[in-house]
């Protein structure tokens, strides 16, 4: 062991420094409600209402002409869409609405046991089909853009895939396609997801979801807490400690937790194909995933692409949302690279420039 | 005796041991409980000797980093938070152990006291129950193997580099955390630990379908709808949906004039 040259008064310090920490921890949070952290908090209005499904449109920034034709947001059935509307001054879907963009939302809602026959035709064909004809209906449009976020992209890439003539453009953020160029990310950190699910046998999954009827959120949720297993130890002592005196930085994280913890159920039958014939077998990039007895032909993507995703993105490695690029039936195909992780594309005030200028410059150029 | 793959390292030698055996009671089926047992006994015994490690250097390096904590004067806060979090326990609440616990809450679900207290009885006696908390005890014990490896690197690191100490617990605690978060990113990764992750999920979800098929006997028994009955009724209801949605959708395409049919094929130079 070393000498000992840490000596008691520092110790006293830290000690000192460390307990007023956690009294402005424990202060700032019993000051702050529920009702205060509020994401997702955008003024929109619903137009529509399928089932549990709700499609709404954003209200335009006072003094914001638009710009653009109708741009739908399509998140996915893991997590929730507040990720791109996180607070306002982290928020894609503002920075869009204050760009000119004419945007539309799809929630999900809570699927319950009672939706665990829905399947990716139904989210797809029936619920995204309804809303891009309503939209159309209500913009005096033929043609929708679709803005996909995560397993969203997928839902979008397939809808437009079978459905190209109802799609102006296609955008992608962070939309995993070839599920298992994971092999080729130079970091083995990434892609967990990947790897978890190919741990797994088809039966092993069809198990699963036969005993819950869906796959339970928290599953899902345990394995995205796994991609840094420390700092769900450090992140409500250490971390909250270290923020506490920040009124804007204890936001930005009780808003994050909150965006965190909410995780509804993946509809069952979606959720075989997400895990067995996505992920799993990969069949989307092979030409063998098959919706209503077709399969998806990417070479029918003949719209406009752009692809952004993250370069330190965990969760989807960028190779995955690469792979598009040689599928698609169009020329006019964009990627963006960005430097951050998955999430950061939505809340890193970096990021929140580019990805708002590049979609706005990229739609206007094809309006 | 089963023999795992052997380090030097005695902790990490006799969790491998543990899980080795354990392996091969699973794969002889549940007639094999008695070495189980044993090797549960066991994988406890070296928990605890985990435990005892961290505690000792905790102490050792605790008088170094702060004499004065001997009178208990002036333990710091950062201190005692590098005590808690060098605890292996931490390790199974760092991610690593959150599939394991969902598992556990999701089976388990409310405990009732009255309806079906005597299947949840019965159940917890069976195999698929055996296997469940085997397979919990395999999962701990790669977890415990990573403490040991990550504590092995820390304390090599705090020989290695003995100015690590004197620069205080919170920065001492930076570094732990951060051969702890490395430690677990690769274990998380690494066959071993997928295996018994699928074998806790596959574990899981056998005892719940158990539970479930013991449940329904009950229910049906006294002419109480079953959880499969109802989940009949909702593929029944979707079914019917989806013809309504087809039926629709076919009377809205003969409505429509021919020349608004067609998919205009776009491809943009």
């Amino acid at each position: 062991m070393s000498e000992q040259t840490y000596r008691p008064d520092q110790a006293w310090r830290e000690s000192l420094e460390f307990g007023a920490g956690f009294a402005r921890s424990a202060e700032a949070l019993g000051r702050i409600s529920e009702m205060d952290v509020d994401v997702g908090a955008t003024p929109k209005t619903e137009i529509m209402r399928l089932e549990k499904v709700t499609l709404s449109r954003y209200t335009p920034l006072e003094g914001v002409e638009v710009r653009t034709g109708p741009v739908l947001i399509v998140y996915g059935l893991v997590g929730r869409y507040t990720m791109a509307d996180l607070q306002e001054d982290r928020s894609l879907v503002r920075n869009l609405l204050g760009r000119g963009v004419d945007l539309y939302l799809v929630e999900w809602g809570n699927p319950t046991r009672a939706d665990q026959f829905l399947g990716m035709e139904d989210y797809t064909d029936w619920f995204l089909g309804d809303c891009v004809d309503r939209i159309c209906a209500e913009a005096g449009v033929d043609q929708v853009t679709l803005l996909g976020i995560c397993e969203g992209g997928t839902f979008s890439t397939i809808y437009a895939a079978r459905h190209p003539e109802k799609v102006k453009n296609l955008i992608l953020t962070i939309t995993p396609i070839d599920f298992h160029a994971d092999a080729d990310d130079p970091d083995v950190t990434h892609g967990i997801l990947n790897v978890w699910a190919r741990s797994l046998g088809a039966q092993d999954i069809d198990r699963l979801i036969d005993a819950f009827g869906n796959l339970p959120g928290e599953i899902l949720g345990s394995v995205f807490e796994s991609l840094t297993p420390v700092r769900n130890l450090t992140k409500y002592n250490l971390d909250l400690h270290d923020i506490a005196s920040d009124d804007e930085r204890l936001m930005n994280f009780l808003r994050m937790e909150k965006w965190l913890a909410d995780r509804p159920s993946h509809p069952g039958t979606a959720a075989r194909q997400w895990l067995i014939d996505l992920y799993k077998e990969n069949r989307l990039v092979k030409g063998t995933f098959e919706l209503g007895g077709e399969a998806v032909d990417l070479g029918r993507l003949t719209m406009p692409v752009l692809n952004v995703f993250a370069l330190r993105d965990h969760i989807i490695p960028p190779p995955c949302a690469k792979a598009l690029g040689p599928l698609v039936g169009t020329d006019d195909y964009t990627e963006l690279a960005l430097p951050g992780g998955h999430v950061g594309v939505y809340v890193s005030s970096k990021s929140q420039g580019i990805v708002g200028d590049t979609v706005f410059d990229w739609l206007v150029e094809r309006q | 005796m089963a023999e795992g793959f052997k380090t030097g390292n005695p902790f990490f030698d006799a969790w491998s041991d543990a899980f080795a055996k354990g392996a091969e009671s699973m794969a002889a089926g549940t007639g094999a409980a008695a070495p189980w047992a044993e090797a549960m006994r066991e994988a406890e015994s070296n928990w605890a000797l985990c435990q005892r490690q961290a505690e000792d250097w905790m102490s050792a390096v605790g008088r170094q980093m702060a004499p004065g904590a001997e009178t208990g004067g002036s333990d710091g806060i950062a201190e005692e938070t590098l005590r808690r979090m060098l605890d292996p326990g931490q390790f199974l609440s760092a991610g690593t152990d959150e599939v394991n616990q969902s598992i556990q809450r999701l089976v388990e679900g409310p405990g009732f006291t009255d309806l079906g207290t005597l299947e949840r009885q019965v159940v917890k006696a069976t195999g698929e129950w055996l296997a469940l908390r085997q397979a919990s005890a395999a999962f701990k014990a790669i977890t415990a193997a990573a403490w040991s490896r990550a504590f092995a690197t820390f304390s090599q690191a705090t020989r290695d580099e003995p100015g690590i100490l004197s620069e205080g617990p919170r920065a001492v605690l930076d570094r732990w955390l951060k051969v702890a978060n490395d430690e677990l990113i690769r274990t998380q990764r690494s066959d071993a630990f997928l295996r018994a992750q699928r074998n806790l999920l596959t574990a899981g979800v056998d005892y719940r379908l158990k539970e479930r098929a013991l449940v329904e006997l009950w229910c049906e028994t006294h002419s109480i709808p079953t959880r499969s009955e109802v989940d009949e009724i909702h593929r029944a209801v979707h079914d019917l949906k989806a013809q309504v949605r087809e039926l629709k959708s076919r009377l809205a395409a003969e409505a429509r004039p021919p020349h608004q049919d067609g998919a205009p094929s776009r491809k943009r130079a």
